[in-house]
């Protein structure tokens, strides 16, 4: 394709609902400077960016299904097409001919290519339920998908003769999160959406090379260092030997906001310890928390430039005295990239439906374009602003998000006043599907939600008092979170024998009496012979809605696969079980 | 700059210091005090504008700082000139004064820097190009400073004023022989404190060369005037430099009033939250205090009336007795009898009333199994004619008897000051931020320091302040100090007003102060280079870097991450961390905390409570100074939780120890609420035990070296003195003759160059 055709860009929109391969083609002419669209209203939801030709054109995918089109030289939304229900993230191909989204709702991979005549979506895949997170391979012949709660990695030939399609699927163990494909040899690095491991995959075999764990969670950033010997990634570190006492939380000891540095040959080498080499680079300090860091990008010199979510703001490294320097932007700002000369970022910022401009050699927020027009938005709407804003806490160390990452949970360890005590540290609980799950905490002590969201940000985060349409709105945010899907969902072949069979065991056992379905919990609590260090021996059953998609199990997380609750700990058991009842159980508990 | 006139300059300054039969400097300055001689001064001028010039230039690198510093300097010697007893050369006193002008201007420029960077948080730092030659010049001015003066004196004559040998000598009324002998010793003393920091003297003699004909080339051609007529100027001068010259004047008069005693505004009750670890040589018992107001109360009075009883406190003594020891049997790792606490308290009643023990106490102790019977015992024991004022020593004395008889001791506090000490534990001290003393020479009490980053600092209090009210409330004639701590105190966002002065003065100042958090560092480096700054390097070459761990508390983990930072991008490849003398504000919790984050994985220690419960402490793989060696300092500290970093570092391999071992007693107090819901008790709750089998306490350093009496008070000063904001004129700013440090410098630099961990 001739360079000549890049210089005139005509957006084509989808029209939704197609088959995997259907092409649409709707002319809707030159992005002339005379004729730019007006902001439509809509909440938009900024996720992802990417920039083609030579960085004239900034391709923004949102939440809200479309993908808007920046002038780079102009400063200016050009366009927005629809392409989608729910994108969730987008990446240029290598050959500058297009990008490649992902659609979480509908499951599907898009490819919107550049032709003759402007671009639209050219294929649609079906990859997986829930896509989070795509890369392409540097030669644009694959694709790679992660999908969230199938906990896997879908691998979509692009360039196949038919059109693409999914070659193979690599499992994993843990949900996964952001990617980052690694050259020269090249590996797939994957991240857990929620805690701190890492799978290494060999992207030419198809297969996992490794899974590491880092003493990590919230892992929202993905990059190679400026000297390209290092994996860069953006994360949290919460302490559970901190409590979250004012001057723990104020110091930072209980939850820190971080940028790792790992050596890359300790990343390709699966028998190398990741942490032997690596450097923890704390963001923030006392009296200015740097709460939930997110995308991250890294100029030719090396200088980092980092989205801090919670806060609304960028740091970027390269102070003399190792500090970062930090500016602010939008809300939630969540992804950034790169203008090729490396002179100026695009952050889009998820919450004010906006991308920002950074100089970065003058160091200063340049402009800040609206990707829609002002929405009234509704309870729940401002309740999701508000679960991911650090400014809820003390200084903005942290956000309802930041343990209970995205509704869920980090998988950690907690040590808070929830139980009425400190010293007593408690798995953090998953928030998907609370409306149906009171009382709250492991206690049991809290009958209303509103008055458990009160409690944790005064009492937790260590901020100030809710107002109460804060609180109703983080309530309504609350409320829409469903549980998470049952991992069965997924499975290749069917379970239902083994389930109606784990049903029947379910019921013999006796589990019923403290997880009644329909929500497979109760609102009494129960002493099943574990104790806290307090003493404390009753504690309100989780629901085991989802649970197949839990890490941890029991208050303090001491059993960490679903399989150990009963081998280990005979938990609930009045007999125990031979190997098939406990695999049909194993199999129902899947299902939930 | 037209080179011409630099050579003007120059030509002139060597052409005075040339000339023979000159004056000496104290000969000038008579002449100029007596006189205003004009003339006098200018040739004071022209013979050390030179070495006041360039130190300025060195520590500023400004030209209008620069003369602004250096003309405030001649400004202050002017205005001194009758005051002081002078040397012949006073080379010596323009220096030191010239150095320190130039450190209130570079800090008052980070001072206003810092504002506008709080106003635009986004602009740039300036960038500093010349940041090596800078630091060698701070190098040579800091060691040149902190040499004995009969040292310093030829030094400067000879290196920075260019001055030939025998002018020298002549100068300083010298023979010829001693000059060149403490020339040569002075240069060697030099030689070997700059080879300690990792740098050559001749690579920093000829940076300063170097910087000197910079400095020269910026000197404005008439120095010389403008300086003296500012300083004859009947006026005595206005502008910057004036300013300047008033606050040093002010700095040198202030640290003269002697001090006779010292209340720390932040008294540390040594208490924290949850387990608690109190100095094992320190009793604090309740109720000692001869003040009711700040004595410690257990309980509350239950209520019964001073004139229908005999013995009004016997009830309320007996209730809360027996509330503390209702506690002490359910927590405490090996409680005594309850008959054995009561009889201590009985004997320590009786001996405090003067009376004989009877032979049948123990069996009436013995019979004491209610509250109600302990009150009657009391109250049997109680003499009769006591009055209000005896009654409270008795009360004060049973109790005192009663605490010491809980093994491990027991201390007994209040509220408030648990409040204080939690807030200093957690670095969140509310308050004003002052150090009070008493003045000996007028009715008031003095603010000693007012604390960086202090409201009281921020309000404009000076070292050195008067108190003349608070709030309305006379000071005068207040003498006890805790009075007017009180008066400072309050909560975070309230305010306080002040009305000071300095001594002598007769002008007063109204400090507004809105009470806030004061933070007060835990982590201490090397020397204060400025009001925020610290300089860590003890040595560039080797890559080897300093902390004082002052105390541990809940700030320190967050202090050393910062230090983390400022040392790695500093090029740091070691560190000494220095917890000699670290105390205060103990807590299980947060050296935890620090101990973990300093060690890659492994069994920190454990800790054996009652019924043989053990606790075991484990560190995550998270590492503070990943991969760098470090050297642990140690001496007899007596606060468990130091000891316990200590141990913790030694027992995982992760520092080599040196100094010499602790004396602290490895136990666990906690502390709980009595029933009165206000006052707490810390008892004796468990044993900490190491993590490596048979290593028990006091910690024990790898390599022993001990400091002789009077070595140890010396480094104790000099870590104390870091803190102040100020060092006081006069002060020895000279570091001290220190082994332990000296072996800590030697192990690291052999393990740096031999490339494995110590």
């Amino acid at each position: 394709m001739s360079r000549s055709l890049f210089t005139r860009l005509v957006l084509v929109a989808a029209v939704l609902g197609g088959t995997a391969l259907a092409f649409f083609w709707t002319n809707r002419g030159l992005p002339a400077e005379d004729k730019q669209p007006e902001p439509r209203p809509g909440l938009r939801r900024p996720v992802a960016l990417a920039l083609a030709d030579k960085g004239k054109w900034l391709f923004v995918a949102n939440r809200s299904g479309t993908v808007s089109v920046i002038d780079t030289e102009l400063l200016k939304v050009v366009d927005e097409v629809s392409v989608g229900r729910r994108l969730s993230d987008l990446t240029e191909t290598p050959d500058g001919t297009g990008v490649v989204v992902v659609d979480e709702d509908a499951g599907e991979l898009i490819v919107l290519r550049r032709r003759e005549s402007g671009l639209g979506a050219t294929a649609r895949v079906s990859v997986d339920t829930g896509p989070v997170s795509v890369q392409v391979s540097r030669d644009g012949s694959r694709g790679f998908v992660a999908s969230l709660w199938s906990r896997r990695v879908r691998v979509v030939e692009l360039g196949a003769a038919g059109g693409p399609n999914v070659r193979h699927s690599v499992p994993l163990p843990f949900p996964p999160g952001r990617q980052l494909l690694l050259s020269d040899p090249a590996k797939l690095v994957v991240a857990d959406a929620f805690g701190g491991r890492l799978a290494i995959i060999d992207p030419v075999k198809m297969e996992v090379e490794s899974v590491r764990d880092l003493p990590a969670h919230n892992i929202r950033g993905l990059a190679v260092s400026g000297d390209g010997r290092h994996l860069l990634a953006s994360h949290q570190v919460l302490s559970a030997r901190a409590t979250t006492s004012l001057a723990d939380v104020h110091w930072g000891n209980l939850l820190t906001n971080n940028l790792r540095e790992i050596s890359l040959a300790a990343v390709r080498n699966p028998k190398a310890d990741l942490l032997a080499d690596s450097r923890l680079h704390h963001l923030g300090e006392a009296g200015r928390g740097a709460g939930d860091p997110a995308g991250l990008a890294v100029t030719s010199n090396g200088t980092v430039v980092l989205a801090l979510a919670g806060v609304g703001e960028v740091a970027v490294s390269g102070q003399r005295d190792g500090a970062w320097q930090r500016l602010s932007v939008g809300r939630r700002p969540s992804a950034l990239v790169l203008a090729p000369d490396g002179r100026y970022a695009f952050v889009a910022n998820t919450f004010s439906d906006s991308v920002s401009v950074i100089d970065l050699k003058a160091r200063r927020v340049t402009a800040e374009l609206q990707l829609a027009e002002k929405t009234e938005a509704t309870a729940a709407d401002r309740g999701e602003v508000l679960f991911h804003d650090a400014r809820l806490s003390h200084d903005g160390w942290f956000s309802c998000h930041s343990c209970h990452t995205d509704g869920h949970t980090n998988g950690l360890l907690a040590d808070t006043l929830g139980d009425g005590s400190y010293a007593t540290p408690k798995h953090v609980p998953s928030l998907r599907g609370v409306k149906d799950t009171s009382p709250f905490g492991w206690t049991g002590s809290v009958k209303e939600l509103q008055t458990q969201v009160r409690s944790s940000v005064e009492t937790t985060m260590r901020g100030a008092k809710l107002t109460a349409a804060q609180d109703a709105d983080l309530v309504a945010y609350l409320r829409t979170l469903p549980p998470a899907p049952p991992i069965n969902r997924f499975a290749e072949k069917s379970q239902a024998e083994a389930v109606r069979r784990g049903a029947a065991v379910f019921r013999e056992q006796g589990c019923v009496v403290c997880h009644e379905p329909p929500t497979y919990t109760s609102a009494k609590t129960f002493d099943v012979g574990l104790a806290d260090e307090a003493g404390n021996r009753t504690f309100n059953p989780p629901s085991l809605r989802g649970v197949s998609q839990a890490e941890a199990f029991f208050h303090d997380g001491r059993a960490r696969a679903l399989p150990d609750v009963f081998t280990k700990h005979r938990h609930g058991l009045k007999v125990e079980l031979p190997r098939n009842e406990l695999d049909d159980l194993l199999a129902f508990l899947a299902n939930l | 700059m037209a080179r011409d006139s630099v050579w003007v300059v120059v030509r002139r300054l060597s052409s005075v210091a040339a000339r023979a039969a000159t004056p000496t400097d104290r000969q000038l300055l008579e002449r100029f005090s007596s006189s205003r001689d004009e003339e006098a001064f200018s040739a004071l001028v022209s013979r050390h504008g030179r070495l006041v010039w360039g130190a300025c230039w060195r520590v500023l690198r400004h030209a209008q700082d620069a003369e602004d510093a250096c003309q405030a300097t001649f400004l202050v010697l002017a205005r001194r000139a009758g005051a002081v007893r002078w040397h012949d050369s006073v080379a010596n006193w323009l220096y030191g004064t010239a150095l320190r002008v130039s450190a209130e201007v570079r800090n008052r420029n980070a001072r206003n820097r810092a504002r506008e960077r709080q106003g635009h948080a986004t602009s740039k730092e300036q960038p500093a190009p010349d940041a090596a030659v800078r630091e060698l010049c701070a190098a040579l001015d800091e060691e040149l400073n902190r040499l004995p003066e009969r040292y310093r004196e030829p030094l400067l004559l000879c290196y920075l004023e260019g001055s030939t040998s025998d002018q020298a000598a002549r100068q300083l009324g010298w023979s010829q022989r001693t000059l060149e002998r403490r020339l040569a010793q002075g240069r060697e003393l030099l030689r070997a404190r700059l080879t300690r920091r990792g740098l050559t003297l001749s690579a920093v003699l000829l940076t300063a060369k170097l910087s000197c004909e910079t400095a020269l080339a910026a000197m404005p051609p008439d120095l010389t005037d403008a300086t003296t007529a500012l300083a004859v100027s009947p006026a005595g001068g206005s502008g910057a430099p004036a300013a300047l010259a008033d606050a040093t004047l002010k700095g040198m008069t202030m640290w003269q009033s002697k001090v006779i005693a010292s209340v720390v505004l932040l008294a540390a009750v040594a208490l924290g939250g949850g387990h608690v670890l109190l100095k094992a040589d320190t009793p604090q018992p309740p109720a000692r205090g001869s003040a009711p107001d700040s004595a410690p109360k257990v309980g509350q009075p239950t209520g019964a009336k001073k004139n229908a009883d005999p013995t009004p406190s016997a009830a309320s003594l007996a209730n809360r007795m027996w509330a503390v020891m209702d506690v002490v049997q359910e927590k405490h790792l090996d409680p005594p009898a309850r008959k054995d606490m009561v009889l201590a308290a009985a004997k320590s009643l009786l001996k405090a009333t003067g009376a004989a023990v009877p032979d049948d106490l123990a069996r009436r102790v013995a019979g004491v199994t209610k509250e109600a019977q302990l009150a009657a015992l009391i109250r049997e024991l109680w003499p009769d004619a006591a009055r209000d004022e005896q009654d409270r020593k008795l009360e004060a004395a049973a109790l005192d008897g009663f605490l010491d008889s809980i093994p491990g001791r027991a201390a007994v506090h209040t509220e408030s000051q648990v409040k204080i000490a939690e807030q200093l534990r957690g670095n969140r001290y509310v308050g004003v931020g002052i150090q009070l003393t008493s003045y000996e020479k007028e009715p008031y009490p003095q603010i000693q320091i007012p604390f960086r980053r202090g409201p009281a600092r921020v309000a404009g209090a000076k070292p050195g302040d008067l108190i003349i009210e608070v709030d309305g409330k006379s000071a005068k004639d207040v003498r006890d100090l805790e009075k007017i701590v009180t008066w400072f105190r309050g909560e975070e966002g309230t305010a306080v007003t002040a009305v000071v002065r300095q001594p002598g003065a007769t002008e007063t100042r109204t400090l507004k102060m809105v009470r806030g958090v004061i933070p007060l560092d835990s982590v201490l480096g090397y020397r204060r280079t400025s009001e925020d700054e610290w300089h860590y390097r003890l040595d560039r070459e080797a890559g080897i870097a300093y902390v004082w761990v002052k105390s541990i508390k809940s700030s320190t983990l967050h202090e050393l991450r910062q230090v983390e930072r400022r040392l790695r991008a500093d090029g740091a490849k070691a560190v000494v961390l220095d917890l000699r003398f670290s105390a205060g504000e103990g807590n299980l919790h947060d050296v935890a905390l620090v101990a973990d984050s300093l060690l890659d994985g492994g069994f920190m220690w454990s800790v054996r409570g009652k019924d043989d419960q053990v606790s075991e402490y484990r560190a995550d793989r998270e590492a503070l100074f990943r991969g760098w060696p470090i050297v642990a300092l140690t001496n007899d500290i007596s606060d468990n939780c130091q000891a316990l970093l200590l141990a913790a570092l030694q027992d995982n391999n992760r520092a080599v120890l040196v100094g010499e071992p602790t004396n602290n007693d490895g136990l666990v107090r906690s502390r709980f609420q009595l029933p009165d819901g206000k006052n707490t008790i810390t008892v004796l709750t468990g044993r900490l035990v190491r993590a490596v089998k048979d290593r028990a306490w006091p910690v024990r350093p790898n390599h022993e070296v001990a400091l002789d009496k009077d070595q140890r008070e010396r480094v104790r000063k000099w870590l104390f003195e870091k803190e102040l904001p100020e060092l006081p004129a006069g002060t020895d700013d000279e570091p001290p003759e220190d082994p332990q440090l000296e072996r800590t410098l030697k192990e690291l630099r052999k393990t740096l160059k031999d490339g494995v961990k110590p």
